[in-house]
């Protein structure tokens, strides 16, 4: 797990190194003043939500398909659906954006958020690390930008 | 992204565009990001790691120029996100 020291955060889930390479430079042309917290594994994401930092987070970016990496708690790296499930039990705060090549595992997850009341938003990886910057970004960026309260939905 | 003398260039999005726009290292009078949609302005922001505007007035400046440009702002669209990390807000 990699810390995010800045106020705000971005929370993603995504085992692959050079997924997290280009991700993380393209959050850098935008975003550079938010934090952006890593998880390779599910039960490292499960359990810094459930410690419930206070932090105010922006955006939630989620796979679903996770090999274990060097840094996982167990062999087990568990999966997006683990994530999404302890999600469901939580105040819908942002927006998710669910970027899986598991259509069936992808719709799972976007049902139960759903239900949950948060929004969520699918993105389907292509052509190595190309979708990050082309669709993956686009995605982050209008999520962001969309769900800033409007001046209506602050409270006086 | 405005230049010095005051004209605003827009381009496609796309990763690393801003440190290209004006090119040779110039300096900027603001930079962000804009979204239209319907030939309407959805919305205008201060988004840029290369440059990383702080100013909100600076942000309502642009819109008022797009405006007198004739373009349409939607209310609402006017959107800043603060240096220091903190949560955004709609200025307008």
């Amino acid at each position: 797990m990699q810390s995010a020291t800045r106020p705000t955060r971005i929370l993603i889930l995504e085992d692959d190194a050079e997924r997290r390479r280009v991700m993380g430079e393209c959050l850098d042309d935008r975003f550079p003043q938010y934090g952006v917290q890593y998880f390779g594994d599910a039960p490292s994401m499960i359990a810094y939500l459930e410690a419930e930092s206070g932090l105010e987070t922006l955006l939630i970016s989620l796979d679903h398909d996770l090999e274990p990496t060097a840094e996982s708690r167990s062999s087990d790296a568990g999966t997006g659906r683990d994530v999404a499930d302890c999600l469901t039990a939580r105040r819908p705060m942002c927006p998710i954006i669910i970027h899986t090549t598991n259509a069936p595992a992808g719709n799972g997850m976007q049902a139960v958020l759903e239900e949950s009341g948060w929004m969520t938003i699918r993105v389907v990886p292509y052509d190595a690390e190309r979708w990050i910057g082309e669709t993956w970004f686009r995605a982050v960026r209008n999520a962001i930008v969309g769900s800033v309260p409007t001046r209506t939905e602050v409270p006086a | 992204m405005q230049d010095q003398t005051g004209i605003i260039w827009v381009l496609p999005d796309g990763p690393h565009r801003h440190p290209r726009v004006l090119g040779g290292g110039k300096p900027a009078r603001y930079a962000g990001d804009l979204v239209i949609k319907h030939g309407r302005i959805g919305d205008v922001t201060n988004l840029s790691g290369t440059f990383q505007f702080d100013d909100p007035d600076g942000l309502l400046l642009i819109a008022d120029e797009l405006e007198q440009l004739g373009f349409v702002v939607k209310s609402d669209a006017v959107r800043f996100f603060p240096q220091d990390g903190s949560l955004p807000r709609v200025l307008r």
